[in-house]
């Protein structure tokens, strides 16, 4: 079996309590690789090794296109590793290998564009302050921000890492990364690659533990500067909570409940397919899934009808094999929630039009079939709350207006998509959902050049393109006396005499 | 919504409020996500005015946030615990390798 050990301070080691975890294959339910169980002690341990690595250390004194060649480096060698490293992670998490392949090489180009963002930002500008003309000079230093604690989820775990840890390096930070629970060996493999490279060590550490133990030290340690969270609303509160008593900075990227909105004059094919993508890719385990999907009372069965036909096409199997369009959920714990809202949605008086079982060819694994709901009012639990598994909701609107009503009634508000022929009217539809994207005909089309990230509380600050890199450097004000004459500059002068 | 404990819950949370020093205990739920609707025990965690005491785990207030309290309107739940080495999540008893479940 595969043992994967916690990165700290650029060296592979044990537990402190030597605690060990088996890491399960969602595809077979059975263990797979064997990890290292960080605690308290272990995750105090990387924090200072971060400390001191950005306090004493040579990375965030480094020139950008010096930071941006090691940056370069750990792309090349995931690039290097890429195919090897999605196969793990689809034994991991249950990904298909279509998905964690694709991730894998975003994931490569993503840390690349980082690098050449970040390189290209000026550190130093000068800023015109009117109110003094020609008596100083006024600068705006970006500085990197610090220690960053930073816990992901178990839907795209390299990526994910990549996401987080790309800006905060491109901008010269140390991190301390803890990947979920339930997928922690990518991030470990990426750590390999790290350890490979120039980075200088204590630069970025790797804890496998739970947000109990690692996470709420990461949150509440005072040797931390910044707290960047992926995952679910009420976590992303208590991170907000535990932070304040050092005054953190916080960046979170919370749940969401998108609607997906396809309006009469719809290229039909395109919509369909599109909105069961927008929908099931990844089994449905992605924050900005088109979870909600608003139809007009028009088109309804007419759509509804072709979705199921589609729906059934989808075939649940093997996430090796490359024909496998869905792999299982992450684990029996999920699926036994995704199943749960099923329940939920059948008694809350919805109707299943395709899935809501098991898929019966496949006794093992936590697989859910596709399942569609029609009948569906927003107010139900099923419409209002996100159940991150295979399950798409079918609301009927009347007009535009009443589509984004439903759209924006939601405490969520992280992706969205329109479906239509016309650009003017989509466009409009994407202008009034409250939300922080709106694929127009398109759907997961996340870049690392686009700002992403949350309205409402669906979370805080963005990750990606310029707004993203901002969110890991430090602002300062540089003023610099130009008069050089202390008799005219001070009240003194003018009270006491020079 | 009012919500009960089994006598196992009950037992791990005072197990986590002997392991740990804390001014005060609560319980809040998730609404989706990764984490479905699962309840969190988090010590010294503020509660906001959307949010309503709907039963106790011993002297430990359960409180739902007006969606959740929404959700399951006039319905009854239980929170339940299992053991779980993998647990992750910010609640307090993943620490000991338990997780609290609503059913």
């Amino acid at each position: 079996m595969q043992e994967y050990k916690l990165y700290i301070d650029g060296e592979f080691c044990d537990a402190a309590s030597g605690k060990k975890v088996d890491s399960i294959n969602p595809a077979t339910e059975e263990p797979w690789a064997r990890v290292a169980r960080a605690g308290l002690e272990d995750t105090e341990r990387a924090i200072r090794a971060a400390r001191t690595a950005f306090d004493d250390g040579p990375w965030p004194r480094m020139s950008q296109a010096d930071r941006a060649k090691i940056v370069n480096q750990i792309a090349d060698g995931l690039q290097a590793r890429a195919q090897e490293i999605a196969v793990i992670e689809t034994q991991d998490s249950g990904g298909t290998i279509r998905k964690t392949g694709g991730d894998l090489m975003l994931a490569n180009a993503q840390l690349r564009y980082f690098a050449e963002m970040a390189e290209k930002l000026p550190l130093l500008s000068e800023i015109e302050v009117p109110q003094f003309p020609a008596q100083s000079k006024n600068f705006v230093q970006r500085e990197p921000f610090g220690v960053c604690g930073q816990i992901i989820p178990w839907n795209f775990p390299l990526m994910m890492a990549v996401w987080k840890i790309g800006p905060a390096l491109a901008t010269g930070n140390c991190v301390v990364l803890k990947p979920a629970t339930d997928t922690p060996c990518s991030a470990f493999e990426l750590a390999k690659v790290i350890a490979e490279s120039d980075l200088p060590k204590g630069v970025v550490n790797v804890l496998h533990g739970s947000g109990a133990e690692c996470g709420e030290a990461l949150c509440t340690s005072p040797l931390v500067d910044k707290v960047a969270f992926t995952g679910s609303t009420a976590v992303g509160r208590r991170i907000m909570q535990l932070a304040s008593d050092t005054v953190k900075k916080v960046t979170l990227e919370l749940g969401g409940k998108s609607a997906n909105i396809i309006l009469d004059d719809a290229d039909l094919d395109m919509a369909i397919d599109g909105s069961l993508f927008g929908c099931f890719f990844h089994q449905g385990q992605a924050c900005e899934s088109g979870t909600r999907l608003l139809v007009s009372e028009a088109m309804h069965d007419k759509v509804v009808e072709r979705l199921v036909e589609r729906t059934k096409l989808i075939n649940c199997g093997d996430p090796l094999d490359m024909m496998s369009a869905q792999g299982p959920l992450i684990s029996g714990r999920q699926r036994e929630s995704v199943e749960g809202y099923i329940a939920a949605g059948l008694k809350e008086g919805a109707k299943i039009a395709v899935g809501g079982k098991r898929p019966a060819n496949l006794p093992k694994g936590y697989y859910v079939e596709p399942t569609i709901f029609v009948d569906v009012k927003n107010s139900m639990k099923i419409a209002q709350e996100e159940i991150f598994g295979p399950v798409l909701v079918v609301i009927r609107y009347k007009t535009i207006d009443d589509a984004i009503r439903i759209a924006n009634d939601s405490i969520y508000g992280l992706g969205g998509a329109v479906w239509s022929r016309d650009d003017d009217k989509a466009m409009e539809v994407a202008k009034r959902v409250r939300t922080g994207t709106m694929w127009i005909n398109e759907y997961h089309m996340l870049s690392a050049a686009a700002p992403f990230g949350g309205y409402k509380q669906s979370g805080i600050g963005r990750e990606f393109g310029l707004d993203g890199i901002l969110e890991y450097m430090q602002i300062k004000h540089i003023h610099r006396d130009e008069v050089r004459n202390r008799a005219g500059k001070f009240w003194y002068g003018a009270l006491f005499g020079a | 919504m009012t919500v009960v404990v089994t006598p196992a819950a009950l037992d791990v949370v005072r197990r986590v409020q002997a392991a740990r020093r804390a001014a005060s205990w609560v319980f809040v739920f998730g609404e989706g996500c990764c984490e479905g609707t699962a309840p969190h025990l988090f010590a010294d965690h503020h509660v906001g005015p959307t949010q309503r005491e709907v039963g106790r785990a011993g002297d430990v207030p359960i409180f739902a946030d007006a969606h959740v309290h929404g959700m399951y309107a006039g319905r009854a739940a239980t929170i339940d615990v299992v053991e779980d080495a993998l647990a992750d999540g910010f609640s307090a008893e993943v620490a000991l390798g338990y997780r609290f479940i609503l059913r």
